[in-house]
């Protein structure tokens, strides 16, 4: 069994409410595949157990082959369990009438080459049974938001890698879903476009909506998820909340603007008395490459270069953020006239690694000694196991290192 | 077993099968030569896409003809005929050298379908669709095959020549009408289509060639060996094919068998027989068609056929020879009815010499040829069909109803016939007179022969019961007789005479 | 309902981008022009119609038979094959709506097909049947080009079972029988009572009352046919007998009487007879006279019947396409079953072998007559028995019983000898050939459908 990380309060702004209702519930769950003649070829799950609640970003991570894909396929019926029990919304993957609720993005391009993008969201509408008027709405949004307006007759057999996963994020979202399952959302995109997904992710779990997202691409998944379940050989290796298992409890981080040399010498020798001075490094935050990259194509957008393919969406469907239908059109054009917007198409302000705002709590409790429990209910990390937790941390660090595997 | 291993003993295995079927192959060849199955020279004038299919279809036409062939077979099972034509077209196509297959379309078409219809025009089509499948298309690629020949040629001689269906007379009728378009509507002259003169004539030729596929000089050589024949009857189809069926087999004797080639043999003689006892068309002017009668030129040739297929034949020789017999009587009988005296003479005199001691009349053990005279055969012969002894009232009935037919025949110009039928009632009149008792001559002898003919005669010319106005007036002027007054229309004329019939 | 359409959609769009319909639409086109001008005829007017009604009906049905069977096959397998099955089974949709909105997309794409090559043969048919001459056209328009419904006579099956059981009685009271015999000797008084009703002695005639019911009141003046088989004990000379028909009684109605017909024993006749020649209460009555030496044979369903003018050709010819239409959609079930389960070229062969074993279903008939698979030896005059015959008989039986459900019916022979398809018919091949046999097929495939774990295939990029 692995250690039962338990949830914590993660570091996005919107806390969402621990105690919402479980979205999926997965209890012991085993995949084994058979051959031909039944005998076990492989043992793809094996003894999985996890939970995963209502407003929440949940990461699979794992390297190739080791259940990721899987447990997806078998949370949404695609595949049956061997062993063990799912749950989702309160029913097994199979219901069908839960599944209005849930949007898929698979990790290849399934979908109907001889389609065009307008057509697919429009047959995938149907499929929901949705209005005409509310088709036609929320496909262009969504073609839109995905940057494919210019593409409509061409037939999604011939658009590239990276316009069928923004096609096929369309897809996954033209019901509003209240689950999301991203299988490698970011795969194929550039830049751009992944910092777009990235944000309509967030943009979702800020509405309450439940993400699954399963991947490799390890940046990604660190600046969006809230909590990670760690695979590897079919079994859970690590779960529990990104910051407690990224954290390194003994050490702290403290960044402020550029100080003048000598008040640095003053805090340096303050923090000498406790610590010694091997142990102390100082040195400038770098920006992140994201960050960078984004604004040089901002200020070469403003230059009025043109590229061709996919362009940039211009802003989340309205729908997806929640007010498609709350405001009529001229409020929104009042809004728009009012509000200050940028007027660069890219909308997401490039943000670097989550600012870590100044956390009274968690300061107190790092540096105070051990007070009472927390008072919210959820289950307090101070009964953590430091020893659980060193070998935690060495499973996590053995995993980044680059391996021979 | 090593892989080696395996490998050199399958390659020896190879070896002597090649050896052993390098044996068998001789054989092989020789059989199929024999079947015919070596044809590998496309199809002469065949359309083209014909000759196509059949050389792309490669070995499958086998399995698609006999799939075709099952459908067929099912279809007629069903009574669904529509299709058979069209069947029977792509099957002889597919196999077009396969000679059974022609054989056995047309003699269904010709025999078996037609007779499912009910009405003759829909017989006729079948029997005429079995005959063009084989002249048409059968012979066009099989030029020297004997056996469609002979196939033809049964068909026109039994099919259309005899009487067992009900509509052969039908038949006969539409070939007649056939035949009389080639022939420009009188007798056939076959000199004229040989050399034809005027345009007229030459389109009649073409039509002979190109539509009935006959040549004229082929048929002027089976009239000299058969003849002479009248060509709008059928019989003489039947001896024309049978005749080019003799030729083919001649070319290619090794591949005729001894059994075929008799039945040919024997549609030509058959074919002859019909010929004699009705191959004549005689004009009615009457009626505006035609009756048959025997045709009598054939006799010598007819003859001849009968002696050598006793020669050939020797299993039935006996047969053959009843047939002969039978045969020369008919051969007499009829000449002395059509008025040729000396030619019945000379063959009543050979078939006492060919038959001295077989009776000459049927039922009558006593009646050897040399206890009978012409006259008395002949007489004995026309009532043969009739009670042994008739009595007065009958024999006066049947003298003055052979002397009705004799005026009729007057009427249509057949003046032999009725001279010959007078002659033979005058003699069986004296033979019945004779045979009554002297003492019962009063009661139960006949009426005078004069006064029994001038009875039928009038009973003709009766105005009333008698013949049309036309033939009436014809009848009074071929006998010199003053013409008809005017008929009294009243009811006060005087009852008219009822005559006996 | 909404996904349901969605989904047969999605099949036309298949369909119509891989140009198949388009295909398929050009192949039916050309046969339906270019089969007149291939066909021979038998020469008359109305076997050239009958032919020409035959070879296309034919072609049609097995073109879209076969492209049916081809894009059932794909339009399924393929999507499971190709993932991308998987994005729409996530979608609120049950397994049975995908199933069947792929069957609804099938079938409307062959109602449209249908609907055009039916028209077009329609089309051609009145076209040609305006060409001809009056005389003609006429029998064309009453025989071939026409719905005729028959009437026979009324069942005689009291009469017969009752006749049965007197004699049974006479019999029994004379020398008792065993209860293993009984049924035999049943069996033969039966039939000696039905050859006493079906035999028309040498020089008798036997009136049939022909009951015409409700038609008898739209048939003035209209002329009908009298179809008539027999069977001879001896054969003739010459192939053919002799008959007189008689229809009409004296005194009540007026009389016809044929001419002494030829006619040929085990094959059906058609004699048309002038109109109006029923009573008032719609009761044809029909003598035949046997004139020969034989005693002729008429059997009591065949022997004697009247056809008559049912209804227009036109609607009978639509009729007929329903049936067709019927069949398409067991054929599409079908394919679409095997392609549950199967990979596309598998189904597709898997659904050919099918077809292949029900178009030799006249082999199963002969088998089971012949009673075993053995070859028919002529010295002992019987069929050499295999070892398998106690297993092989029962199943084909069985066999031949699923196939004859869906292949009793068969428009294109009514069609082409002008004989009424009615509603009724076609609403039991409705009911037989798409909703049992289909829904058969229909509830396995989507059994397996719903059972089948999708995510199992590979995608094939």
């Amino acid at each position: 069994m692995p250690a039962v990380l338990t949830a914590l309060d993660n570091a996005r702004t919107a806390a969402p409410n621990p105690g919402a209702e479980t979205v999926i519930s997965v209890r012991g769950l085993t995949k084994v595949f058979k051959d031909f003649w039944g005998r076990p070829k492989a043992r793809a799950v094996d003894g999985v157990e996890f939970e995963v609640r209502r407003g929440e970003v949940f990461g699979l991570l794992g390297p190739n082959g080791s259940g990721k894909s899987t447990t997806v396929k078998l949370l949404l019926g695609l595949l049956y369990p061997t062993k063990g029990h799912i749950e989702v919304f309160g029913h097994s993957p199979r219901h069908v009438a839960t599944k209005a609720r849930i949007g898929y993005l698979p990790e290849e391009s399934y979908l109907y080459r001889y389609l065009n993008s307008r057509e697919t969201l429009d047959f995938f509408g149907n499929l929901f049974e949705l209005r005409k008027d509310q088709r036609n709405t929320r496909a262009e949004q969504l073609l839109d938001m995905v940057g494919l307006n210019q593409t409509r007759t061409r037939a999604v057999g011939e658009f590239s890698k990276g316009m069928q996963r923004r096609i096929g994020l369309a897809q996954a979202l033209i019901n509003d879903p209240d689950l999301v399952i991203l299988d490698e959302p970011t795969s194929g995109l550039d830049p751009i476009g992944c910092r777009e997904v990235k944000d309509l992710i967030l943009a979702l779990a800020r509405r309450g909506k439940t993400v699954i997202l399963s991947s490799h691409l390890l940046s990604d998944v660190e600046d969006v998820c809230d909590r990670v379940v760690i695979y590897y050989g079919g079994k859970i290796q690590a779960m529990g909340p990104l910051k407690e298992l990224l954290a390194k409890p003994d050490a702290i981080r403290i960044t402020t603007p550029a100080l003048p040399r000598e008040t640095m010498e003053r805090v340096l020798a303050l923090i000498k008395h406790d610590v010694s001075e091997d142990k102390v490094r100082v040195d400038t935050p770098t920006q992140n490459l994201e960050s960078y990259f984004l604004d040089v194509v901002q200020r070469a957008r403003l230059a009025a270069e043109q590229t061709s393919g996919a362009t940039s969406g211009a802003k989340v469907a309205a729908y997806l953020r929640g007010d498609e239908l709350a405001k009529p059109s001229g409020d929104r054009i009042l809004e728009r006239l009012a509000a200050p917007q940028p007027s660069a198409p890219i909308l997401s302000t490039p943000t670097a690694a989550p600012e870590p705002t100044i956390d009274e709590q968690k300061l107190q409790s790092l540096s105070a000694p051990q007070p009472a429990p927390a008072p919210q209910s959820s289950t307090p990390a101070k009964t953590q196991d430091p020893v659980e937790l060193e070998k935690a941390n060495e499973k996590l660090a053995s995993l980044l290192k680059p391996k021979g595997d | 077993m090593s892989a080696k291993l395996k490998k050199s003993l399958l390659l020896l295995l190879s070896a002597l099968l090649l050896v052993g079927v390098s044996q068998v192959q001789r054989s092989l060849n020789v059989d199929r030569d024999k079947l015919g199955f070596t044809r590998v020279a496309p199809l002469e004038n065949a359309p083209p896409v014909l000759a196509f299919t059949t050389v792309a279809l490669g070995g499958f036409r086998g399995i698609i003809s006999n799939i075709l062939w099952m459908r067929a077979t099912d279809l007629q099972e069903n009574d669904k005929f529509f299709e058979m034509a069209q069947l029977a077209q792509w099957i002889t196509q597919l196999e077009p050298h396969f000679v059974q297959v022609w054989l056995v379309q047309a003699w269904n078409m010709a025999y078996n379908i037609s007779v499912k219809f009910k009405d003759w025009p829909d017989r006729w089509r079948w029997v005429k669709g079995g005959v063009e499948l084989l002249r048409d298309e059968g012979l066009r690629y099989n030029p020297n095959e004997m056996l469609i020949y002979r196939e033809l040629g049964w068909i026109f001689q039994h099919k259309m020549g005899q009487n067992l269906d009900d509509a052969s007379l039908y038949y006969k009728q539409m070939w007649a009408d056939e035949m009389a378009v080639v022939f420009a509507k009188k007798a056939p002259n076959l000199d004229e289509l040989l050399h034809p003169q005027t345009p007229d004539q030459f389109q009649r030729l073409n039509l002979l060639t190109n539509k009935y596929k006959m040549d004229p000089k082929l048929m002027k050589e089976a009239d000299d060996l058969y003849g002479p024949l009248e060509w709008r009857l059928p019989e003489s189809s039947a001896i024309y094919w049978a005749h080019l069926g003799l030729r083919a087999a001649k070319e290619r004797p090794a591949k005729v068998n001894k059994e075929d080639l008799i039945t040919l043999h024997r549609v030509i003689y058959q074919s002859m027989q019909m010929s004699f006892k009705r191959g004549a068309l005689i004009p009615n002017a009457l009626e505006k068609n035609f009756d048959f009668g025997p045709n009598l030129d054939i006799i010598p040739r007819v003859n001849d056929a009968y002696v050598q297929a006793a020669e050939e034949e020797v299993q039935m020789r006996d047969n053959i020879h009843n047939a002969h017999r039978n045969f020369l009587r008919d051969a007499v009988y009829y000449l002395y009815l059509h008025d040729r005296m000396k030619d019945a003479q000379k063959w009543f005199e050979y078939l006492s010499k060919e038959y001295p001691n077989k009776p000459l009349v049927d039922g009558k053990p006593d009646s050897l040829p040399k206890t009978l005279t012409l006259d008395q055969f002949c007489v004995a012969r026309a009532i043969e069909n009739t009670k042994s002894f008739m009595g007065k009232d009958e024999a006066e009935a049947f003298i003055e109803g052979q002397l009705r037919t004799s005026f009729i025949r007057i009427i249509e110009d057949r003046d032999a016939e009725a001279k010959a039928t007078e002659r033979l009632m005058e003699q069986f009149h004296a033979y019945h007179q004779s045979q009554v008792p002297k003492e019962r001559a009063g009661p139960i002898g006949l009426r005078p022969f004069k006064d029994l003919q001038r009875q039928a005669l009038n009973s003709l010319l009766d105005p009333e019961k008698g013949l049309r106005p036309e033939p009436r007036a014809i009848l009074r002027s071929k006998l010199g007789l003053p013409a008809e007054t005017a008929p009294a229309r009243n009811t006060n004329s005087a009852p008219q005479k009822v005559t006996s019939r | 309902m909404q996904r349901l359409l969605a989904i047969a959609w999605l099949t036309w769009k298949a369909a119509l981008r891989f140009r198949l319909f388009i295909v398929v639409a050009a192949l039916l086109l050309l046969s339906v022009i270019g089969l007149p001008l291939l066909l021979k005829d038998d020469g008359t007017a109305r076997g050239f119609t009958q032919i020409l009604l035959t070879y296309t009906l034919s072609t049609i049905t097995g073109l879209l038979g076969l492209s049916t069977l081809w894009l059932s096959c794909g339009t399924l397998a393929r999507d499971i094959e190709d993932c991308q099955m998987q994005v729409v089974a996530v979608k609120p949709v049950a397994r049975w709506q995908i199933w069947l909105g792929k069957w609804l997309g099938i079938m409307s794409l062959n109602a449209v097909l249908l609907a055009l090559s039916g028209i077009s043969v329609y089309g051609l048919l009145l076209w040609r049947a305006n060409k001809l001459p009056p005389g003609e056209q006429a029998i064309l328009r009453n025989e071939v080009l026409v719905a005729r419904g028959s009437a026979k006579e009324r069942s005689y099956d009291k009469e017969i079972q009752d006749e049965t059981s007197r004699r049974l009685r006479e019999r029994l009271e004379k020398n008792p029988i065993s209860t293993a015999d009984f049924k035999e000797v049943e069996k033969q008084i039966r039939e000696q009572v039905k050859a006493d009703l079906q035999v028309v002695p040498p020089g008798y005639s036997r009136p049939w009352q022909i009951e015409l019911g409700i038609a008898k009141n739209w048939l003035h003046a209209r002329p009908l046919q009298v179809r008539l088989k027999f069977n001879a004990a001896d054969r003739s000379t010459s192939g053919t007998f002799y008959g007189i028909v008689r229809v009409g009684v004296p005194q009540k109605t007026k009389l016809y009487q044929s001419d002494t017909l030829s006619l040929a024993p085990d094959t059906f006749h058609e004699i048309p007879i002038p109109p109006d020649l029923y009573d008032d209460q719609g009761i044809l009555t029909v003598t035949f006279l046997n004139p020969n030496n034989t005693a002729l044979l008429f059997t009591l369903d065949e022997g004697m019947e009247v056809l008559y003018p049912e209804g227009g050709f036109g609607l009978n010819f639509a009729r007929g396409i329903g049936v067709i239409f019927c069949w398409m959609g067991l054929l599409a079930a079908i394919g679409l079953a095997a392609a549950t389960f199967l990979s596309f070229p598998v189904a597709a062969f898997f659904a050919m072998g099918i077809l292949v074993l029900v178009s030799s279903s006249n082999l199963l008939a002969s088998t089971i007559e012949e009673g075993g698979l053995g070859n028919y030896n002529a010295e002992k005059g019987g069929h050499t028995n295999t070892p398998v015959d106690w297993l092989v008989i029962p199943v084909f039986k069985g066999a031949l019983n699923l196939i004859n459900l869906a292949k009793e019916f068969s428009p294109i022979d009514n069609l082409s000898t002008g004989r009424s398809i009615p509603w009724s018919q076609l609403g039991r091949a409705f009911a037989q050939v798409v909703l049992l046999l289909g829904g058969i097929f229909a509830l396995g495939g989507v059994f397996i459908f719903s059972r089948r774990e999708l995510a199992t295939a590979q995608g094939t990029h």
